[in-house]
């Protein structure tokens, strides 16, 4: 059985294509078998809603009359990044507040970030611009003070350089201090463990060899048309993996570019981390074709087939120290308890199972509809075999 | 003894002076009236004050004859009014909550994987007002 993204169009333009979320596909696959599910189902659609906090914006907000270059740009008071053309900003999601005062006293709060400017400007609200320079020439002006919105600015996209991380790590505290971490809150003496990540809804366990998902796969980001520019910053396939090819810890990213204008305030949310910092909580979905019997049984995964290292964020993590305390299946994880050293320890998530599959059911949707479409990858990603391995920083001579 | 039928609940918020801190106050309260305790939340605050949130369950008059000896022995007694709500529209249903409430107040209910807040669990402990990572809970007064 073969069938190709071509023919899989023309069924979505017909109405007549089989479209299923990665959890619907899981059970297909476990009831009828992976050739049923593949002679029956045409797209799969997967979700995935967390903390992102490489995430960010490009804006340009239009010239100021008289002009300037934007050296230092304030967003409600929250810098941006004013280092590239006059009028353009990059503003990242995981961006404090200017005279934010970070983790003092402890745990820091961090009411309000870059992730928030950007939660504002997707909800259509009024954002404070005020910008400074040292002035030119050409830009003679040496600061400028506005209100934008999205409905002013000329382009407004979110650039993405590392989403939907392909499995990760599960928190775990074996000190006797609370830890106030990026996966949350950490009971002292293995009191709990977190974790991030939808399991077999999650888009690259659907399709762990990156046989579909290239450069220039079309996704919802945010709620709205995004695209894969290019492999996510981190990107390392080359990690062992598991029997039917599942990475065992973190592996595969995704850079993801997508139009700030049709996004969805619900699934572009600032955060507040306590003890860290501000992020974006973002939501992704990605289509999978089922080109052949081995996209089925890929999207076939369940949570029992996910292992996640658990790992030591009270020393093993912050000193860079190899070693896990074990794995764990999504399947225990999402049951809210695992087990670690022989011990029953309770999991909490901190990304939304609910959100995730809101956004793979409006993918469906769309996809059922007729209004979203299937794309060939313009360039494959680096997998396995092609790709660098992720390095650790130099260490700096003496 | 406490007849159940005629059982309330209340809850009152108190500060105990630096003078205070080291007297066996709600132990008397006990023995003098006729009521039973449930210490919510203590922490001694960095001027050396306690602060204590206090449920007594009884009957209404000795509850109120409890309060009113608190007071005359200095202590500051409030009733408390507020309450610690979830805000469904912000709550974007991550569970970070459920790793650091310590009643069970708030948690994910499986396998939705949807957070629910009983609030009759609330010990007003006010961790979720900062560990949110929305701040969907928010002090509310009745």
């Amino acid at each position: 059985m073969q069938r190709s993204i071509a023919e899989i169009n023309a069924k979505i333009a017909q109405g007549g294509a089989v479209v299923v979320t990665a959890e619907e596909m899981t059970r297909i696959v476990q009831e009828r078998g992976v050739p049923c599910a593949a002679r029956e189902v045409d797209v799969v659609t997967t979700g995935t809603f967390g903390m992102m906090c490489s995430s960010g914006a490009f804006l340009n907000f239009g010239h100021a009359r008289p002009r300037i270059k934007m050296q230092r740009v304030l967003l409600n008071g929250v810098p941006a990044y004013g280092g590239i053309a006059a009028a353009d900003a990059y503003i990242g999601a995981a961006e404090l507040r200017a005279g934010d005062p970070g983790n003092q006293p402890f745990p820091g709060e961090f009411r309000y970030g870059g992730g928030h400017v950007i939660e504002e400007l997707v909800s259509g609200r009024k954002v404070r611009l005020e910008a400074t320079s040292y002035g030119t020439d050409c830009y003679p002006s040496k600061s400028a003070a506005s209100w934008i919105s999205l409905r002013d600015i000329n382009q407004a996209y979110l650039f993405n350089p590392r989403n939907c991380y392909q499995n990760y790590n599960v928190a775990a505290n074996t000190s006797r201090q609370t830890k106030y971490t990026y996966l949350g809150i950490l009971k002292p003496r293995l009191g709990n463990v977190s974790y991030s990540g939808a399991g077999e809804l999650s888009p690259l366990m659907n399709d762990p060899m990156l046989r579909t998902i290239g450069i220039g796969t079309r996704v919802l980001l945010g709620g709205g048309t995004g695209y894969v520019a290019w492999e996510g910053t981190q990107h390392d396939p080359t990690v062992a993996r598991s029997g039917r090819g599942i990475p065992l810890g973190g592996a595969a990213t995704l850079a993801l570019i997508g139009n700030l204008r049709g996004m969805r305030p619900e699934y572009v949310r600032g955060a507040s981390m306590l003890g860290y910092g501000v992020s974006l909580a973002l939501g992704v979905a990605v289509p999978i074709p089922i080109l052949d019997e081995d996209m089925a049984f890929r999207t076939g995964v369940g949570d029992a087939d996910i292992l996640a290292p658990v790992v030591d964020y009270a020393e093993a993590y912050p000193a860079r120290k190899p070693g896990v305390l074990g794995h764990v299946s999504f399947a225990d994880l999402k049951r809210g308890e695992v087990t670690v050293d022989g011990r029953a320890i309770p999991a909490n998530p901190i990304s939304s199972l609910v959100m995730a599959r809101a956004i793979a059911e409006l993918l469906k949707e769309k996809i059922l509809a007729g209004a979203f479409l299937l794309t060939e990858p313009v360039a494959p990603l680096p997998g396995p075999q092609e790709a660098r391995p992720t390095q650790p920083l130099p260490e700096a001579e003496p | 003894m406490n007849d159940s039928r005629n059982q309330i609940r209340k809850r009152f918020v108190l500060v105990f002076p630096s003078d205070l801190v080291d007297k066996p106050v709600i132990c008397e309260l006990v023995k003098r009236f006729d009521v039973t305790f449930n210490i919510l939340t203590a922490t001694i605050t960095s001027e050396r004050e306690g602060r204590l949130v206090l449920e007594l369950t009884g009957a209404s008059a000795p509850i109120s004859a409890a309060a009113e000896h608190l007071e005359r022995l200095g202590v500051a007694v409030d009733s408390l009014n507020q309450e610690v709500r979830l805000n469904e529209d912000a709550c974007m249903h991550c569970g970070t909550c459920e790793g650091f409430c310590p009643s069970g107040a708030l948690r994910v209910q499986r396998p939705e994987m949807r957070v629910v807040y009983d609030e009759s669990k609330c010990i007003l402990c006010e961790r979720c007002l900062t560990g949110c990572p929305t701040h969907a809970m928010e002090f509310r007064f009745r």
